[in-house]
């Protein structure tokens, strides 16, 4: 079994709004789009690398799942990592996500990154509720000692997304030729 | 070797990517300031003025991807030299954010290809920050490919 995904279903951020659901629709944007990269792909082909890097789409999915809940969940409101990742040893190995998501089932690991995800869309709406975009984190900066502001989480997740799109394009390319943007 | 590219080493590209396309790894700096499937964006887009050259004098229905092909036969300096030449140029962006300009919600002179009408400054800002991110991610594993060096 593989993922699917129907590129034609991709939500797009509107050109004409307002700050948060521009952000929201960006965010949406490139969630969808790397759904659409990791679709169609047996769990062999989502443990691929492309040489010399050794990332992974596999890994990338249980990565993004893990970030997801990490900032809009655990930074900004404190609250547990859900399972599989409340219950890792991540001192014994901090890329742990990647390492291990070549284990995972293609349609169990997009049901973890969806959850993941529609876990952090509710925590994004409890933040807005308590102080909109301007809403601070819980934990707080290492360096400087100050929270984070709701709206630098979700602009960080979009350049994270995008980022990783990046690499899901020449990753997907390589195992099967496909590409689009 | 006829011009140099962006990146130091590119004869070991091809083959190092393999099937992946090989224009990425030459294009990048020109391709975030000129032009893209969508059109450029600060200085034509949305001030409505004119494109800067080179871009100005290229016949883009002769090739859509012009700036990828071109940017081959430069040398390193002259497409970094482009790069930074390009951003002040942006003003129309920076014209619209001063005291008394239209803000974030300004319009773009042009509009969408497919029918959604103009764009807004908010839209466009965000939109290279994601543009410039995914081509960053490109960067990461050709820069990988070419010479090891990695980071984030």
């Amino acid at each position: 079994m593989t993922q699917t995904f129907d590129p034609g279903t991709r939500t797009e951020a509107p050109v004409r709004a307002d700050e948060l659901t521009a952000l929201r629709g960006f965010l949406d944007y490139h969630r969808d789009t790397f759904r659409w990269k990791c679709a169609g792909l047996t769990q062999d082909q989502l443990a691929r690398a492309l040489s010399p890097s050794t990332m992974t789409l596999g890994g990338m999915m249980k990565h993004l799942a893990l970030v997801e809940v990490g900032w809009f969940c655990n930074a900004m409101l404190d609250e547990p990592y859900p399972p599989p990742f409340d219950d890792v040893d991540w001192d014994a190995d901090p890329d742990w996500e990647w390492h291990t998501a070549q284990h995972d089932d293609p349609v169990e690991l997009r049901a973890l990154y969806d959850d993941c995800v529609r876990q952090a869309d509710a925590a994004i709406d409890r933040s807005l509720a308590q102080g909109g975009l301007d809403a601070p984190s819980v934990r707080k900066d290492r360096q400087d000692g100050g929270p984070y502001a709701l709206r630098w989480v979700m602009l960080h997740m979009i350049e994270e997304y995008a980022r990783h799109n990046g690499h899901a394009d020449l990753i997907r390319e390589s195992i099967d030729g496909e590409t689009g943007e | 070797m006829t011009g140099g590219v962006a990146i130091p080493g590119e004869p070991g590209i091809p083959a190092l990517l393999g099937r992946c396309n090989t224009r990425e790894a030459k294009g990048i700096p020109e391709g975030c300031d000129g032009s893209d499937d969508a059109g450029p964006w600060f200085e034509d887009d949305f001030g409505g003025g004119g494109l800067m050259p080179p871009f100005d004098s290229v016949d883009w229905d002769a090739d859509p991807d012009w700036e990828w092909h071109r940017a081959r036969d430069d040398t390193p300096e002259q497409i970094f030299a482009l790069l930074d030449e390009a951003r002040p140029q942006r003003c129309g962006a920076r014209a619209a954010l001063a005291p008394g300009g239209v803000g974030l919600d300004g319009l773009s002179t042009v509009e969408h290809s497919r029918g959604k009408g103009k764009f807004s400054l908010r839209w466009i800002i965000v939109h290279l920050i994601e543009e410039y991110a995914r081509h960053n991610g490109h960067a990461d594993l050709i820069r990988e490919s070419i010479d090891g060096q990695k980071g984030e």
